[in-house]
């Protein structure tokens, strides 16, 4: 029989398994933490046996070969057995699954009658800055008014997935952020009173 | 950026080297191996456009030694509550240089406890922004903006002011642009005239007709121009050329590019052309072609859009230099580096 290679193990599940269940260290992203979270759990409560006949909660090897005729065989009850961890099947994701390729924000520079042009950037540090001029039908009809010199605007472009099928989309939205309160403009003389108060002009 | 000589430099205005992002003034005077803390006497912001103003905060912090000069207009409150308003939203910032400015401005509160650091210059019309009397003199005076033109620019500052339940968007530039600081420098018996981008109205109060009216015609002429406003035909004046300047001076301006405005257009520099021999351009307005790692990006991107690009799109230096020693009538040597060509070249489509 073939020498399987194997990776270290801890009690019923690999190492790697143990060490990122027991890692609370921040990684950023709380988003990202609980995706990563619940496939891991997946992987765990999912272990397959080699030859695919279900779950096997005692083994305690993974075998990191490629599956052959002879490794696929389940071996000795003296022996553990091997599992892969796999995930579940891909068909039951859920509708409407979005993957975003690229955001830009920026805002309109410009207004002609069929279309706006509008100065983007990935991140606001962003140097040169792009620069896109639009058909004023790339947005929805209610945002049309809205695209006037100064608005705030978003550019999305990812792929859509419904069911097994995705579509590659542009998405370009306005921002409709709250109008100046008073208040705020109180704060703002407030602020620039102190900024300028003692700056000694010659 | 000007070198009087003797170690004295004087920036105005700042945008960014697309390498480094940096400001272009610290970029060039690293490569100088010029100390910025110790060398740059004055840092001056002509206008608070975007184009003029990227980084020069940066370049203030750095130039510890140097006064920082502006239009008289960012004394008023309507200036001052738009400073404030405009400055760290996260999702709409202030544009037109309003950030870069409330930065100078911080530094400048910050530096105002301390003697050492030189007094902040209002420029107005006539007024000495730097001189230095040991040889050969210099003196740097402002021809620009007027009572006329800071008051005319109030009057447009304040409807952009905050107000209950006005939208929330970003504040764009100031059209036209009256308050720009147009300067006459007078090194020795050299004179050259640096422009900003100071328009030509109909008001004899504003604009460039101010500036000639103002002009003294007994005075010797300048012999260099930077042409303002990217040579737009908003800016043109005979009378400066016909009274400010000498025959054939040389001239050099930047390009713009915004939608479809490309600045200079042909034609417009085919009239500088018909004024001097010697224009030269930093780089020809065009932008620059868009480009993404991601191919399906690029493609989503062109499919969406009537046009894409990146501005500013090229990036080129023009460097004219003499020796102050020299008399008035001796030539300059001209340098062009990058994408910097003749207008000559731009007119012809020969670069």
């Amino acid at each position: 029989m073939a020498n399987i290679p194997e990776i270290s193990t801890c009690g019923n599940q690999p190492r790697w398994i143990n060490e990122f269940q027991n890692d609370q260290r921040p990684r950023g992203n709380a988003g990202t933490q609980v995706m990563l979270r619940s496939l891991f759990t997946l992987l765990i409560k999912e272990p397959v046996r080699r030859d695919g006949m279900g779950s096997e909660q005692e083994s305690a090897v993974v075998s990191t070969a490629a599956p052959t005729e002879t490794t696929d065989r389940i071996t000795t009850s003296s022996r553990p057995r091997s599992v892969i961890p796999r995930a579940k099947r891909l068909n039951t994701l859920p509708k409407g699954r979005y993957i975003l390729l690229k955001k830009y924000e920026g805002f309109v520079t410009s207004r002609g009658e069929k279309s706006f042009t509008a100065r983007l950037s990935e991140n606001a540090s962003d140097y040169p800055v792009l620069e896109a001029e639009f058909d004023l039908e790339e947005l929805s009809e209610t945002d049309r008014s809205l695209a006037v010199d100064g608005a705030a605007l978003v550019w999305t472009m990812g792929y859509r997935y419904e069911g097994n099928t995705r579509k590659r989309e542009s998405l370009i939205y306005l921002r409709r952020l709250p109008p100046w309160k008073d208040a705020e403009a109180e704060l703002a003389k407030k602020a620039a009173d102190e900024l300028t108060r003692d700056i000694l002009w010659k | 950026m000007v070198h009087f000589g003797q170690g004295d430099w004087g920036i105005v205005d700042s945008c960014l080297e697309p390498n480094s992002k940096r400001p272009v003034a610290l970029h060039y005077l690293k490569l100088l191996q010029v100390d910025a803390e110790k060398s740059v006497r004055f840092v001056l912001a002509s206008h608070w456009h975007d184009d003029h103003m990227q980084g020069i905060s940066s370049v203030f912090k750095e130039a510890k030694s140097a006064l920082f000069a502006c239009s008289q207009a960012v004394r008023t409150p309507e200036f001052n509550e738009i400073l404030s308003s405009w400055t760290g939203t996260r999702f709409l910032p202030g544009g037109s240089g309003v950030d870069e400015l409330h930065s100078v401005m911080s530094e400048l509160a910050k530096r105002k406890a301390d003697t050492r650091y030189p007094s902040p210059v209002l420029a107005s019309a006539n007024k000495v922004i730097w001189e230095r009397a040991r040889q050969p003199a210099i003196t740097v005076k402002a021809l620009s903006p007027s009572d006329a033109a800071v008051l005319a620019t109030l009057a447009r500052l304040k409807p952009l002011c905050p107000k209950n339940s006005k939208a929330r968007r970003r504040l764009l530039s100031l059209q036209p642009n009256d308050t720009s600081v147009a300067l006459a420098l007078q090194i020795g018996n050299h004179r050259v005239l640096l422009g900003a981008d100071l328009e030509a109205r109909r008001d004899s109060g504003l604009g460039w007709i101010a500036v000639v009216d103002g002009f003294d015609k007994n005075e010797p002429k300048h012999q260099g121009f930077k042409i303002p406003h990217h040579g737009s035909p908003t800016a043109h004046h005979a009378g400066v050329w016909d009274h400010m300047l000498t025959d054939d001076p040389w001239a050099v301006t930047t390009p713009f590019v915004s939608g479809n405005v490309k600045l200079p257009s042909v034609a417009d520099s085919q009239h500088i052309l018909d004024r001097t021999t010697g224009a030269y351009l930093t780089a020809p307005p065009h932008p620059a072609k868009f480009r993404d790692s991601n191919k399906t990006v690029e493609k989503t991107a062109h499919e969406a859009t009537l046009s894409i690009h990146f501005i500013p799109g090229r990036y080129g230096q023009v460097r004219i230099r003499k020796d102050a020693n020299f008399v008035p009538e001796a030539p300059w040597n001209v340098e062009l580096f990058g994408d910097a060509l003749t207008m000559s070249d731009y007119v012809h489509g020969t670069h």
